[in-house]
């Protein structure tokens, strides 16, 4: 059941590994911002369903307050001139109002409110967990055939050589805006289905799952690479699997750790400890030599 | 094989012991086990805990059961909470105990086929009614805010201008809300300032009005964290701290009404209790605590320009325990 356990935890988390995966891997940038993003979806969609509003609008407007978010992150990097980090730290600070106002309140319960995933879990475990499988793959389909496409290739070329894009004809900030859009998009709609499963919106809800994101993505992709590729060489199909087990690897790491009776108090600094091993050993070369890389 | 590879291959060989251990593992016979989730880690929710234990065991004492407590905390996270309540469900612990409002939707969402008893949770008799699972009864710890100034009232009857510091705490917003038109009707006027962050107490503490009388604060876990810079700002200005729990007062407030913590913890446990002698929780009334207290700091009191004797009679004129927690 462990393994089970795991296993939906990650594949609810797809959306926001994914997004994550965009920014970080192949647009190349740092953005914090699914931290509020993920707390935005979730209360767009509670605020508008608990209102009477089908799910089907709620659900979009929450993806489309993500969409927005992004594109604010975009502008406060490339109008503002405001460092990545340090623009999307700052998105998450003016969100946690922004959240509040949505919510109206700290907190809004989903449980007398009939939700999509609410009543799978209610159902059947098996057919939730299926229903949840399939939305994943379809995704991952999803963002395989994006970064395929001409667009997907463009994006790539941003995270490579941005300014080999602008001498192309490009307009870099239009691809940066595409991919923090899509990106945080995903972020709420990832909030939108914990909201669902989890029963309720909250406006805390979102402390730490960037850094989660983040950490699933550098695990998952480094560590495929390291099995599957030849040093230097990229797959794509290995780069989105490693995200799936990247996001496995750290749910079973989390239920292992409170199987083992691990005071929890000690929880969050040995799951740290972790990601900072397997961030610090992915950069390492093979004779163990530090591999120095482009910020 | 490279540095990488070891260690991927020595963490999935560690992490499948221990998952498929965790299959196996088994309850003993002849004990109940119970699982509590707190959601953060503060010394109210050590006191609830430590209730709720002290009863079941006192209750259970002319019975052969014994009974296992497993306390997790969720640290404050969603995800952390989310594990914590599968491994409850999959392990069938024989109860689940969630303490706070965020916590009982969660558990109410993933726990199916186990009985909840539910602490300080906002969740009513009509909450129940409309929920899709009814499994589960609650101690409802909110403090009437009415009371609160109603007493307040009787024991400052000359306060007229009351600064209310609290956070966006999901229990404590109802409360806020309900402030203003309560203090209405006792000609109280109320200076609202809401913190969103702990460090911005300090702040705050300096933008109290001039002409405030008393700073008043809930039962609001972020604010309680950060008394003392409350009751520095108190003393400073001879004005009373008056808090909502027996921390506080311990912690400099010059006094408070409310309940004790470890008496949510306490009425949890007697609802536990028929849960586990065979009562469906659902048909286990949610009990809403009415036994207030009086807590009073002697020292911190004086300090802050209050009179003791004003307190204890306005408690016994509501008939509340009055209760010193610094005394030694």
């Amino acid at each position: 059941m462990v393994l089970l356990d795991a296993l939906q935890q990650t594949l609810i988390f797809i959306p926001l590994i994914l997004g994550i995966y965009l920014t970080y891997q192949v647009l190349a940038t740092t953005d914090l911002t699914p931290d509020g993003t993920f707390v935005l979806g979730a209360a767009i969609f509670a605020r508008l369903i608990t209102e009477g509003f089908s799910q089907t609008v709620s659900i979009f407007a929450a993806l489309l307050g993500g969409l927005l978010a992004g594109l604010a992150v975009c502008a406060l990097q490339r109008i503002a001139k405001i460092n990545s980090l340090i623009a999307s730290i700052l998105a998450v600070f003016m969100l946690y109002s922004i959240n509040f106002a949505v919510l109206n309140q700290p907190n809004i319960s989903l449980l007398n409110t009939p939700t999509l995933l609410g009543n799978l879990q209610n159902g059947s475990t098996h057919l939730f967990l299926l229903a949840t499988f399939i939305f994943a793959i379809a995704l991952l389909m999803g963002i395989f055939l994006l970064i395929r496409s001409p667009l997907g290739l463009t994006l790539r070329a941003f995270g490579a050589n941005k300014k080999l894009l602008g001498k192309l004809g490009k307009h870099p900030t239009l691809y940066l805006a595409i991919g923090l859009g899509l990106s945080n998009m995903m972020a709420a709609l990832c909030g939108v289905m914990t909201a669902q499963i989890n029963g309720y919106a909250d406006i805390n809800m979102g402390i730490g799952t960037a850094l989660t994101g983040i950490g699933a993505v550098v695990i998952g992709c480094k560590l495929m690479r390291t099995l599957f590729l030849q040093q230097g060489s990229f797959s794509l199909i290995v780069d989105l699997l490693g995200c799936l087990l990247g996001g496995y690897l750290y749910f079973l790491v989390l239920n292992v750790f409170l199987l083992l009776g691990l005071n929890p108090i000690y929880l969050k600094l040995f799951l740290g400890l972790l990601l900072a091993v397997f961030l610090s050993t992915a950069n390492y070369s093979q004779k163990n030599k530090l591999v120095l890389q482009e910020d | 094989m490279s540095l990488i590879k070891k260690l991927f291959v020595g963490l999935m060989v560690s992490l499948s012991i221990f998952a498929f251990n965790a299959m196996g593992t088994s309850i003993p016979q002849k004990t109940v086990t119970i699982g509590i989730v707190a959601p953060v880690q503060v010394p109210a929710m050590s006191e609830i805990i430590a209730g709720f234990e002290g009863e079941l065991n006192h209750l259970y004492d002319n019975n052969n059961t014994r009974v296992i407590y497993v306390v997790q905390n969720a640290q404050g996270d969603v995800n952390i909470m989310r594990s914590i309540f599968l491994q409850f469900k999959n392990q069938k612990v024989d109860m689940v105990v969630p303490i706070g409002t965020s916590a009982n939707q969660m558990a109410l969402s993933i726990i199916k086929n186990q009985p909840i008893v539910a602490l300080a949770a906002q969740f009513t008799e009509a909450d129940r009614a409309k929920s899709s699972n009814q499994n589960v009864t609650n101690i409802i710890d909110e403090v009437s805010v009415n009371q609160q100034l109603a007493f307040i009232h009787k024991a400052l009857p000359k306060l007229t201008h009351l600064t209310l510091v609290y956070s966006p705490d999901d229990r404590i917003y109802a409360q806020v809300q309900q402030a203003d038109a309560v203090a209405q009707k006792y000609g109280i006027t109320i200076q609202k300032l809401q913190i969103q962050q702990l460090p911005d107490l300090y702040t705050v503490s300096k933008h109290i009005d001039a002409n405030s009388q008393a700073i008043f604060i809930l039962k609001d876990e972020m604010v309680v964290s950060g008394v003392p810079t409350l009751v520095k700002a108190a003393q400073t200005r001879h004005i009373p701290l008056i808090a909502s729990d027996d921390g506080s007062v311990q912690g400099g407030a010059a006094f408070a009404v409310g309940v004790s913590e470890r008496q949510i913890g306490s009425d949890g446990a007697v609802l536990a209790l028929q849960v586990l002698n065979g009562t469906p929780a659902k048909n286990v009334p949610i009990k809403t605590m009415s036994n207030y207290r009086v807590f009073i700091n002697s020292k911190t009191a004086a300090a802050q320009n209050v009179n003791v004797s004003n307190i204890t009679s306005a408690a016994s004129s509501y008939n509340y325990l009055v209760i010193y927690p610094n005394a030694a």
